[in-house]
């Protein structure tokens, strides 16, 4: 049974606005075509990692290793790229590592029924670690016509490639998420695994499929990342998986999973995009910016698990976790 | 077999791959390895914060969580209670170590029983507030000299020649063992891990049971900043560094399975000796510091296998054991 | 006092590319449209976080000479606390910098190589950008340098700790972050430190090299380690006081003070009084603080008239027990 496709905008694209016209007038550059590009340029490698996670957090689970595979894939993109190997092999190359490590979650996940988070953070040291012995530790510069395209490259009116790159990926992975068995699965696996057992599902399956295509596409931001910066540095993608985490929840997928979706998680993301921007043009103190990005997360989260507490109650939305624990 | 017959074996069969790894250290280097100050070094000097830390990290696993907020919390802990300490105000110091500590272990004890959130969530958050604070806090300023008599405690001796150090570690592995394995709390303890739905039926007050796991978590973070203080003769907020990873592969690697209810302190002894070890033979080796991520990546991992199989023969032997006792019943 | 002094000697290391440079300037401050009164500009300075000491002071330095010469300075920084963490917001805050019509960019890299494309795009604005502290990948990009060169400051750090080893030593050498471009630099300019030594008749050999991250808590169990392996070291050199103050302790905890000469960089209090009490040789003064003002400096003179020298010349001073108390005055 497929759902009906609906393209409702999600709420927190209210407050996206609503902060956007914040800044606008609490600063003075902030509201302008070259800043607002500039923001949905920098949300673009943020949002496929966070599409990424998504999926991870619908099935009420989380894959802490994306931040690794970024940063394995722009090292081996910029390793590769260096060393005459063409541009598209390195790229295969990369995105085949990802799979690589999104199956070895997969398994270990969904067939052995080991611990997610566990799992999870052990592919994300190992793949830390690769990524710091195969640059030497380095960041590894390179000259290549065709990512710089895809990196830096502009339409005619100033929109970056890369938005456009990432608006296509963000597109299939909506289509993916409403149109396919797979999305339907995803959400009902989130609402209730025990349901959609018994529903047919082959729910292990699925959940393999979640992490390979999770380690794909954190290889694809790996290499745009590299693309952006004309290097491949061992710790770009660092910051990624916690950055995802709170675009996910903020953009309406409750950690628990089952509803949301991709759409919220784009909103979510240009609002950490926005938000970060507009705190640095006021020009407040760093250690102030990432304190007071921490409470707005912290607080949109608690709302968000408040609300879902409050649905429960009300019974107006079903919980099976517990039979399941 | 009896279940705590498989958990002696099983926690010989940890013991044995510390051995094996001593062993190949041993013959790798035993000039540097095999010596009386590296193994004192080893186990009484830098073993004891892997291991505090990891007795935590152990706790919440059992319970069926876990506490990523401990290195913070040591860090912010351990600045505050700076200046105390340096002025001789010992009392004070330790009180305000505790308070910080214990104070956040509440905090996140809630957040997982009360508010219901996941506790890896939780505990990430805390561990984002305490160190945001530590770092506003501290502003650049470290703290630094601490007077002799405090310096004792890490590098002092009491008893035959022990660190002092180690001895703190001792008492408080006692007092965690006989907590959790001895005392009605420690069966509450136990089975909120095993079946939380069941724990709360049979009128254990599993909230408060969670919360004072975390919060013992607060004061071990804040007892680890103590020492800290002390053999590092400075407050500094990059002491952060690998404790986190390490706690946590310690447990595991001890044969504590993270599907909380099972396990013990001594499991965690194990596991962070072996954990320190490693790292004291790959720098004794000199193998770049850029593979230790990697190294101790594949340990938790290597101990989410070993913990499936070792499952999977017991299971077999007990299958086993089952089919002879039916036959001769016969 | 110290800031004449400094000018003085920017003034004075003029250089023939002191021309040169002042044409490209010229026809690059014509072009930036933000007016060219001195009230009007706003100068930019971008390094690399605001919480380790060194940039704390760094950005004290930069807000001071704002101050002074009467430009509006703005220090921006990463939230990132890792020193080698952080260029994807370096970069993005260089593209603000554009948004908010900077005047003139001073630039302390992260990551030399990723901050490139940022650099390129601050340039084609026609924003003029200055190197701090930490040199770019791309040189041509940037109108002069302020800093001081890592790897002098290595290499003098190094050559101290020699001297007080009396011609023949086995030494240690602790690293800062892998790939972190002040680690990499100040061990060049101590090796070369040590092949000047022995070419002169000196016996001295590198035993290992480790790296502990900066961090004293990991340089005291790294150093502890080492010490099994090599017990005959009798020094100890570190990329920064952080990771010798570490070593000092591992040192103590040994029972061999006095017999292992120890060296840092950065000339933080902590290191100071360690000087003082005798557990540590040496460490050198990177002054972070006179990096931000002559940062600063900088800028101000390329935005007026072009900038006076193509190495905004910092320089380091190796701080042992004689000048441990008055280094400071020294610049």
């Amino acid at each position: 049974m497929k759902r009906k496709f609906k393209l409702a905008i999600p709420g927190i694209a209210l407050f996206d606005i609503l902060l956007y016209i914040f800044f606008s007038f609490a600063t003075e550059n902030f509201f302008s075509s070259y800043n607002t590009i500039l923001i949905l340029r920098n949300s673009c490698t943020l949002v496929i990692a966070s599409l990424a996670m998504t999926m991870a957090i619908m099935v009420s689970q989380i894959d802490m290793s994306i931040g690794s595979v970024i940063s394995t894939a722009a090292v081996m993109v910029a390793l590769m790229v260096n060393k005459g190997i063409p541009v598209i092999v390195a790229i295969i190359a990369a995105v085949a590592m990802g799979a690589a490590v999104g199956a070895v979650n997969g398994i270990l996940i969904a067939k052995f029924k080991f611990d997610f988070w566990v799992v999870t953070f052990s592919t994300m040291s190992i793949m830390a670690g690769i990524a710091l012995v195969i640059s030497g530790g380095e960041t590894i510069g390179f000259q290549n016509e065709f990512l710089d395209w895809v990196g830096n490259g502009t339409l005619p009116g100033g929109i970056y490639w890369v938005i456009i790159i990432t608006a296509l990926i963000t597109a299939f992975m909506i289509w993916v998420e409403r149109k396919t068995n797979f999305g339907y699965n995803m959400f009902s696996i989130g609402g209730s695994e025990v349901v959609a057992k018994n529903s047919g599902i082959n729910v292990p399956l699925n959940r393999f499929k979640v992490y390979l295509f999770s380690g794909i596409l954190s290889a694809i931001t790996g290499v745009i990342v590299a693309s952006m910066t004309a290097a491949g540095g061992p710790t770009v993608g660092s910051e990624y998986g916690f950055n995802a985490m709170a675009a996910v929840v903020i953009g309406g997928t409750p950690f628990v999973g089952g509803k949301g979706g991709m759409l919220g998680t784009v909103f979510g993301t240009i609002l950490l995009k926005i938000l970060a921007s507009g705190l640095s043009m006021m020009g407040i103190e760093p250690t102030w910016q990432k304190a007071i990005t921490g409470v707005i997360i912290a607080s949109l989260i608690i709302i968000d698990v408040l609300n879902e507490k409050r649905k429960v109650k009300n019974g107006l939305r079903r919980v099976y976790h517990d039979v399941e624990k | 077999m009896s279940k705590s017959k498989k958990n002696v074996i099983d926690l010989l069969s940890r013991v044995l791959i510390l051995l094996i790894i001593m062993a190949v250290m041993a013959c790798l280097k035993p000039e540097a390895f095999l010596t009386a100050t590296n193994f004192s070094q080893v186990v009484f000097q830098q073993a004891p914060f892997t291991m505090l830390m990891a007795f935590g990290m152990s706790m919440a696993i059992i319970t069926g969580g876990i506490d990523i907020s401990m290195a913070s919390v040591m860090i912010l802990s351990s600045y505050l209670s700076a200046t105390s300490f340096q002025q001789g105000n010992y009392v004070l110091g330790v009180l305000i170590a505790v308070a910080v500590g214990m104070g956040f272990g509440l905090l996140s004890g809630l957040l997982v029983s009360k508010v219901n959130i996941a506790a890896f969530i939780a505990t990430y958050s805390v561990d984002f507030i305490a160190l945001g604070l530590a770092y506003v806090i501290c502003d650049g300023k470290y703290i630094y000299g601490f007077p002799d008599a405090f310096r004792g405690l890490t590098t002092g001796t009491l008893i035959g020649g022990i660190p002092n150090i180690a001895l703190v570690t001792f008492i408080v592995f006692a007092v965690l063992y006989v907590l959790t394995k001895k005392t009605r709390y420690g069966r509450g303890f136990y089975s909120i891990g095993f079946n939380p739905k069941a724990t709360k039926l049979s009128g254990i007050n599993a909230d408060w049971t969670i919360c004072s796991v975390y919060m013992m978590n607060g004061l071990l973070a804040a007892i680890t900043g103590i020492l800290f203080l002390s053999r590092l003769n400075a407050a500094d907020p990059s002491i952060k560094g690998t404790l986190t990873m390490d706690s946590i592969a310690a447990a595991l690697i001890g044969g504590i399975p993270f599907s909380g209810g099972e396990g013990s302190v001594l499991n965690t002894v194990v596991g962070a000796l072996i954990i320190v070890f490693i790292r004291n033979g790959m720098n004794i080796l000199n193998v770049p510091t850029t593979w230790s991520q990697t190294v101790v990546g594949l340990v938790i991992m290597f101990a989410l296998i070993y913990g499936a199989l070792m499952d999977k023969v017991y299971e077999a032997i007990s299958r086993k054991q089952n089919q002879k006792k039916a036959l001769a019943a016969e | 006092m110290g800031m004449a002094l400094a000018m003085t000697l920017g003034m004075a290391a003029c250089g023939s590319t002191g021309g040169s440079s002042a044409a490209s300037t010229g026809s690059s401050a014509a072009s930036t449209s933000t007016a060219a009164a001195a009230g009007d500009q706003k100068v930019t300075v971008i390094i690399k976080n605001t919480t380790a000491p060194f940039f704390i002071s760094m950005k004290e330095g930069a807000e001071a000479a704002g101050k002074e010469l009467g430009i509006n300075v703005e220090v921006k920084a990463p939230t990132e606390t890792d020193e080698s963490a952080g260029n994807s917001q370096q970069t993005q805050l260089a593209e603000e910098a554009i948004a908010n019509k900077t005047s003139c960019l001073v630039m302390c890299p992260v990551d030399k190589e990723g901050i490139m494309p940022a650099i390129e795009k601050v340039t084609e604005a026609g924003i003029p950008v200055v190197e701090l502290n930490s040199r770019l990948a791309d040189e041509s990009k940037a109108e002069t340098f302020v800093g001081l060169e890592n790897v002098k400051q290595g290499y003098g750090a190094m050559e101290q700790l020699l001297k007080g080893l009396d011609g023949e030593g086995k030494i240690l050498i602790i690293e800062g972050s892998t790939g972190a471009q002040t680690s990499i630099d100040r061990i060049e300019g101590a090796k070369q430190a040590i092949e000047d030594a022995n070419a002169n008749g000196g016996k001295f050999e590198i035993l290992a090299s480790q790296s502990a991250n900066y961090n004293r808590a990991e340089a005291l169990n790294v150093v502890q380690n080492l010490l099994q392996s090599y017990p005959d070291a009798n020094a100890i050199f570190c990329c920064n006081d952080e990771m010798a103050l570490g070593s000092v302790e591992a040192v103590n905890a040994a029972g061999k003070t006095g017999s292992i000469l120890i060296s840092g960089a950065d000339a933080n209090d902590d290191a100071c009084a360690a000087i003082k009490e005798g557990t540590m040789y040496c460490t050198s003064y990177g002054n972070p603080y006179m990096q931000g003002y002559e940062g600063v400096q900088a800028a101000y003179d390329v935005l007026n008239g072009g900038a006076k020298t193509d190495f905004y010349e910092v320089d380091t001073v190796v701080v042992t027990s004689e000048n441990v108390d008055t280094f400071k005055d020294q610049k």
